[in-house]
């Protein structure tokens, strides 16, 4: 193995995590705070300036630089005719966007693995701990719908609902008799 | 979590782009307290409102009794601060509907048109806040809810004023009005309340903020009284509305086409977003919806 391919596997296994990480992230910022903030600063001259976006559930807010906050007006317009301004805003701009992208598509790619574990029988169960992992920090209680997400990426939603059925048919065993009893001695009792 | 789910849902029926050019931007973090993100606010509400002329501060040495009316008494970031400064826009905004009427230049008159929508969000924004804490009332401290206010009352006020002030002095030495005195900490609506001076805010227990609630704060700070540039509004059913100010339409052309090109980027990417979270949306719901149907038929 050379150190290329080392250098390759470590690079892909960082992005691999990595995404997850950066797709819970913003969850988190956009379920607990009602945003997320993506920040790209550049220099130019003496002065730095930030594009700074704001994603929240129903609406975004880019916010641009001015330079007039830092140039005097005379200046702000030659900097408007400077070729290099612009090239440089450009390619910030251009940074800033693909990092809001890369944000979208770690959200992405989560939502497509959380689906199995959110929907259905199983999701029933499982909603509730990972809205309280994303909002109160509670990380542990993501073990069961990671564990359910992945049993079903693996082994497949019919074993699953084959589980749930099953624990559903014992549960109907244990409680559905006691109910009646209960509903029979009670009208003897009152 | 009903109402989280329910605010949730209902976030998405519309989405709204903003673009806004914003000077002199700093990288700094938002506060993580939320009682001093508070206090930010009510501070930078504050400022435009001394600046437009409005209101004046009570630190200002120069102050007379004839400014007594303009004098902004609370400087903390609680419902009374935010009452004072929305009704301090309020007024500002009727004044400035006459300066409207009476404005010949049209340059001058755009300034007016654009300061008065600046007030109106700082009036809006206050009344949402003080609806937040109107809800914390309700929860943490029912019993003042229909109560009127102590400081409210004339022959109360002076306990409630700030006794360290040098604008007390001045009062007390004839000079001032009671009314030029600003407000002391107000410790005793502590737990539900954040009209609290740096000290005390520092060392007051959380509010129970609800994510929705925290998202209106957020974005109040965030756009604080920047002016928007460019708008657009894309409605669940099919509508879409864009709003373009004078600004944009006074900017330099190759200005113009960076500040275009960033919105429609912004909307390609948003719209996108805004899919993704819809279909996933539609999906639980249809494949729960789906499940017990089928199950019922068996």
């Amino acid at each position: 193995m050379t150190l290329h391919s080392i250098a390759l596997l470590w690079k892909k296994t960082v992005n691999w995590t990595f995404v997850p990480v950066k797709g819970l992230q913003f969850a988190r910022s956009l379920l607990k705070n009602g945003g997320h903030v993506v920040e790209t600063s550049f220099v130019f001259g003496k002065a730095s300036f930030t594009f700074k976006t704001v994603i929240s559930f129903g609406d975004i807010v880019v916010f641009i630089p001015d330079p007039a906050g830092y140039y005097a007006q005379h200046q702000w317009h030659d900097l408007c005719q400077n070729p290099h301004w612009h090239a440089c805003y450009q390619k910030y701009l251009q940074i800033h966007f693909e990092e809001i992208a890369n944000y979208f598509h770690a959200i992405e790619r989560q939502i497509a693995f959380w689906q199995n574990s959110i929907s259905g029988f199983i999701g029933i169960v499982n909603i509730y701990p990972l809205y309280r992992a994303l909002l109160l920090g509670e990380w542990f209680l993501l073990f069961f719908p990671i564990a359910s997400a992945l049993y079903i990426r693996f082994l497949g939603k019919v074993t699953a609902r084959a589980i749930a059925l099953q624990l559903w048919q014992i549960a109907k065993k244990w409680f559905i008799p006691k109910a009646a009893l209960i509903a029979k001695i009670l009208p003897k009792a009152g | 979590m009903n109402d989280f789910i329910r605010n949730l849902a209902s976030d998405l029926l519309r989405l709204e782009i903003n673009t806004i050019i914003k000077q002199n931007m700093s990288a700094e973090k938002i506060p993580s307290n939320k009682r001093v993100l508070l206090r930010k606010l009510a501070d930078m509400y504050r400022e435009t409102l001394i600046d437009y002329g409005i209101a004046k501060s009570a630190d200002d040495p120069q102050l007379t009794a004839a400014d007594a009316p303009k004098v902004l008494r609370w400087q903390f970031g609680g419902e009374f601060s935010f009452k004072e400064i929305a009704l301090m826009a309020s007024k500002g905004i009727e004044q400035l509907e006459q300066a409207i009427k009476n404005e010949t230049d049209p340059l001058r008159l755009n300034v007016l048109n654009s300061r008065q929508k600046i007030l109106q969000r700082i009036c809006n924004q206050s009344y949402n806040v003080i609806g937040i804490f109107k809800l914390f009332r309700r929860d943490l401290a029912p019993d003042t809810l229909m109560q009127s206010n102590e400081h409210e009352e004339p022959a109360k006020q002076i306990h409630y004023v700030d006794k360290e002030h040098f604008n007390y002095l001045r009062y007390q030495r004839g000079e001032l009005p009671l009314e030029c005195i600003p407000f002391r900490s107000h410790q005793e609506t502590a737990h539900w309340n954040n009209d609290l001076d740096w000290m005390h805010l520092n060392a007051a227990d959380d509010l129970p903020f609800l994510p929705d609630m925290l998202a209106m704060i957020y974005k109040a700070y965030q756009i604080g009284t920047e002016q928007i540039v460019l708008q657009t509004v894309i409605q669940v059913e099919g509508d879409i509305t864009s709003y373009i100010t004078p600004q944009y339409i006074n900017m330099p052309d190759n200005i113009k086409e960076v500040v275009m090109n960033v919105h429609n980027r912004a909307i390609s990417l948003s719209t996108q977003f805004w899919n993704t979270l819809f279909s996933t949306v539609m999906n639980l719901a249809g494949k729960s919806f789906n499940q017990i149907f089928t199950r019922n038929r068996k």
